[in-house]
Formats: C-alpha cells, structure tokens, sequence
C-alpha cells in the first residue's frame, strides 16, 4: 500500500471517529465536573514529611524493544495508587 | 548515589517475570543511576502479605492528655454563669452573662506533638485515643447544678440542657465510647460563608445536575459536624521496588509501527521518613471513600486542617448550632489507612530520584516498617449538605462539603443523565453528519 492511501484511510478513520470522540468527551467531562470521583485527600502534597535516609540501588537486567511509550504498569505518576505487593510491619 | 544492600529487616520483593516487550540481544548498558552492572536478579516467588498480628503489637504507650474542663456545668471564669458560647468569627468563647472571653489551651504546645517524631518508638496513643471499650451512645451524667440525671446522646452531641435547673451540661473528658476526643478544631467558617460557597459550586454545575437536586437545593439546609479524625505522627522506614526503563532511540518502522528501544532495570528505594499530622479517619462510615452508597471521598477531599491549632476538647464549642460524630475506630482499625498514606508519601518522596527513567517506573513492591507512631483523637470541622439520589433501587449519598477552617469545598452534584446523554451523543451525532460524508469522499478519492 502507498503512504498515500495509508494517508488518506488515515485521515477518514480521524473523521469517522471524531463525532464519538467528542460525545465520549463530553460525557467523561460532564461526569468528572459534576461527581468528582477522583477528589480525595492528598497527603503527598499536604502533609508535612522529612526524608531522614535515602538508599539507592538500581540494577542494570537487559535491552528490551517495546512498541508502547512507557513501561508496563507504570505507576509513577500516581502515588496513591498501591503496588501488587504490600506489606506493614511495626517495631 | 549510594548503593547499599538492604538491610535483613526486609524480604526481598516479588518482581513480575510475565513483562510482555520482548528481549533485545542482552548488551552492557551504563546504569543511569551509577550503580555497578550486576547481573539481572532472578524474581523470587510471591511472598504471602502478613497481617500485623495483634498479640505481636507491643502495648501502648498513653499520652496523658491535659486535664480538660470538668464534666457537668462548665462556668465563665470571670463571673461563674454557666450559660457560654462560642463565636466562630473570632474563634473564642464568650460568657453570656458578663461578655468575658476566653479560649482553651493548644493542645500541640501542651502534648509537645510536634516534637520528637524521630524518636517515636512502637505506638503512643493520647488519652482519649485508647480503645473504645463500651459501645453504648447514650451516657447518663448527674448535673453538678441540681443534682438530677440527664442523658446525652454521644452520637450527635457532647452538651444537654438540665431539664430542671436549666444548666448546660458538658462532657469535656475521655468517656469509654470514644465520643470524646483529646482536642477540638473549632469552627472558623461561619454558616453564611459555607452557604456562599456550596451555592457557588452548585452554580457552577446547574445544567446537567439532577432535577430533584435542583429543586430541593437550599443552602440554609447545610449542617456544621464535628468529624472524628486521629492525626498521626509517624516515624517510619519504607522500601519500594519496582522496575524502570531509559529510552535509547525510537524506531519508526512504518506509518502505522514505531518500536521503543530502551535499557530495563530494576529499582530500590530505601526511605527513612519523619511524618507529623497526617489525619486519618476514625468513623467506619466515613472512612471508606471508595464506598458505592456514600460519596466519603467528598468530605476526604476538603482534608487537610491546620490541626497544629488543635485546641483541648470543650463541648461548648458544639453549642447549639454544630453536631459531632462520634468515633468508632481504634488505632488498630485505622492502622492500615495510615500505612497507606505512609506508603504513597514515600512514593511521593521517591519521585525526584527516579526522573532518569524517562519511560517511568512499575513499581512493584512497597514495604512500610512503622518504627513509631503517636496518634491523637480529634473533632474537625465540616460543614456538610447532602442529597440522596435513588437510582435504580439504589440510593448514593451525594455530600457538598466545606472545611470549617479553609473553607475549602469540594462536592458531588448528582447528573441529570437524560440531559447529558442527549447533549453527549447529540453533539456526537451532529458532528458526524458534517464528518462522516467527509472521511466517504477522503476514501473514495484515495481508493
């Protein structure tokens, strides 16, 4: 297939999806302006907190070839999201 | 950046072997964080999550509380008439009587929480944070005036009026429910300032809000409750494994393919962390801000309060106006809230050293040791207005909530959802007539 024709399909799949894409918008903005489930307490910006020790220790495992932006399962933009794995210990 | 062992306290992770990007042929790669190449770790089995068992927990340790003022007819200072109220606009009491004013003493100044927080060993607890050890609402109190019982109803209040001689009854110190807490955080937004700001926010949100919403709404309707909340002071070891990518170039293999090829690594952080004030919690009602019947994560969201002004607990703050809620969890109860919260201010902590990964982290693992903790109860102010929404044989809760200090206000306005689905997918529709035709033609002339 030519880049024009991949071009073209291209441009008709973006005309063919906008109409839904904006009602999917408009319903998702309605909801988050008026329900705000993602409102909560936010204790990583507001609560007064000192780092008195910090170790690093990071570990060069392989190349690896990816055909997605960012690494599997990222969550390091949402701390208060928890990981697969937790555990609470007390002294 | 160092690049020590960790130490034996804690059991190394389980690491997700299941990655689905495929494996370039293995190179040397620098570690963007200067530790020495080591060879890749083998993931390790999952490791149960124990539970912190109870008999394991050490006994705690009281906090003595400041004598509070006495249970029963709380009097002026100045002239001993028992008829007293609080003024949230100066944020101070007032004789009724002879106008004297007075306010209670800083708890913070007084327990010294602010201090110390490095040093906290196993778990402290304030006097009137100690376990609930009797459940009953209703607490009958003799009146130091005339002598007679009067029942108060912890659960909404904390003061009664004698019904013969007509003196305020107050319960001021620790009973065995929980209903009083060791300080209070009065209120300094008046109703007619919370009014002003939950009819701002529902002007905001008129169009699409449900129509039995908009034709109850009255603002006069808000109501000022004392929230039942423990703060924290926690000082605590936290360490989080995950892994994380640098991107080495991008490869645009066609108009529709391009392949990210990047170094993987794996990622420890070992935190020590001094936290002072987090707030958590202490009403089962309310705690659960995921909760499908009750909009919790509203009245989560106004957090936080300047709590360091926290003053000793007096009922008379209540008066006539305010109600309270009573507290019916433990430490033990909200412990796992707390490490929670521990849990993502580490992850917060641990942002700053992880920008060399451009593709991000997955972190995989977070283990919190809590070395100490110091927790105080306390009522915080909230001025709230809720709305019960029935849907589908379900009722949700839906709460606009103000802070009674910052008057900061968050809320859940229920959706007209005939409305909006129609303004939705009618404007979804109308551009599609416009679009539709369009992306035809683009296919036609390119076939």
């Amino acid at each position: 297939m030519s880049s024009s024709s991949e071009g073209s399909s291209g441009l008709a799949f973006a005309l063919f999806a906008a109409g839904p894409a904006a009602g999917v918008f408009i319903s998702g903005w309605i909801k988050a302006k008026y329900r705000n489930k993602g409102a909560r307490y936010m204790p990583e910006r507001v609560v007064k907190h000192h780092v008195t020790e910090l170790v690093q220790d990071d570990t060069f495992l392989r190349k690896i070839v990816s055909r997605s932006r960012s690494i599997n399962g990222r969550n390091d933009q949402s701390p208060e999201q928890r990981a697969q794995f937790t555990r609470t210990t007390k002294e | 950046m160092t690049a020590e062992k960790p130490p034996p306290d804690f059991v190394p992770e389980p690491l997700d072997a299941s990655a689905p990007d495929h494996v370039a042929p293995d190179q040397a790669a620098p570690n963007p964080a200067s530790a020495p190449d080591q060879a890749a770790q083998e993931p390790v089995s999952a490791l149960p999550i124990p539970d912190i068992a109870p008999e394991d927990a050490p006994e705690y340790v009281e906090l003595a509380t400041p004598q509070g003022a006495a249970d029963g007819v709380v009097r002026c200072p100045q002239c001993g008439a028992s008829e007293v109220n609080y003024r949230a606009d100066k944020a101070e009491f007032q004789c009724a009587y002879c106008r004297y004013t007075w306010m209670e003493q800083s708890l913070d100044e007084a327990m010294k929480l602010s201090e110390g927080i490095g040093e906290l060993r196993g778990t402290t607890v304030s006097s009137a944070a100690v376990d609930i050890i009797d459940d009953a609402a209703l607490v009958t109190m003799k009146c130091t005036g005339c002598g007679s019982e009067v029942v108060i109803d912890t659960d909404h209040n904390l003061r009664a009026r004698c019904h013969w001689c007509k003196h305020e009854l107050s319960l001021n110190n620790r009973i065995p429910n929980g209903a009083v807490p060791d300080g209070i955080l009065p209120f300094s937004i008046t109703k007619e300032q919370a009014m002003a700001n939950i009819s701002g926010f529902v002007n905001q949100r008129k169009t699409f809000a449900h129509p039995g919403f908009s034709s109850t709404f009255t603002p006069e309707n808000v109501m000022g409750v004392y929230m039942p909340y423990m703060t924290v002071d926690g000082n605590v070891d936290v360490r989080l494994d995950g892994e994380g990518e640098v991107l080495r170039r991008t490869v645009r293999v066609n108009d529709k393919r391009t392949e990210y090829h990047a170094d993987r690594y794996t990622v420890m952080r070992q935190l020590s962390m001094e936290i002072d004030d987090l707030i958590v919690e202490t009403s089962s009602d309310k705690a659960n801000i995921h909760s499908t019947a009750s909009t919790n994560n509203i009245i989560n969201a106004v957090l936080p309060f300047d709590v360091k002004s926290m003053v000793r607990f007096n009922s008379n703050f209540l008066g006539s106006e305010y109600t309270s809620e009573r507290r019916d969890m433990d430490v033990d109860a909200a412990e796992s809230y707390a490490a929670n919260h521990f849990m993502t201010l580490a992850r917060a902590g641990a942002q700053r050293t992880i920008t060399p990964y451009d593709r991000g982290v997955a972190w995989k693992s977070e283990q919190v040791n809590v070395k100490g903790s110091r927790w105080t109860a306390v009522l915080l102010p909230v001025w709230l207005y809720g709305f019960v929404e029935t849907r589908g044989g379900r009722q949700i809760t839906h709460y606009i909530a103000v802070n009674g200090r910052t008057g900061a206000t968050m809320g859940s306005v229920p959706i007209n959802r005939a409305k909006a689905a129609w303004v939705a997918w009618g404007t979804a529709a109308a551009i599609s007539v416009v679009t539709w035709p369009l992306a035809i033609a683009v296919l036609a002339m390119g076939g």
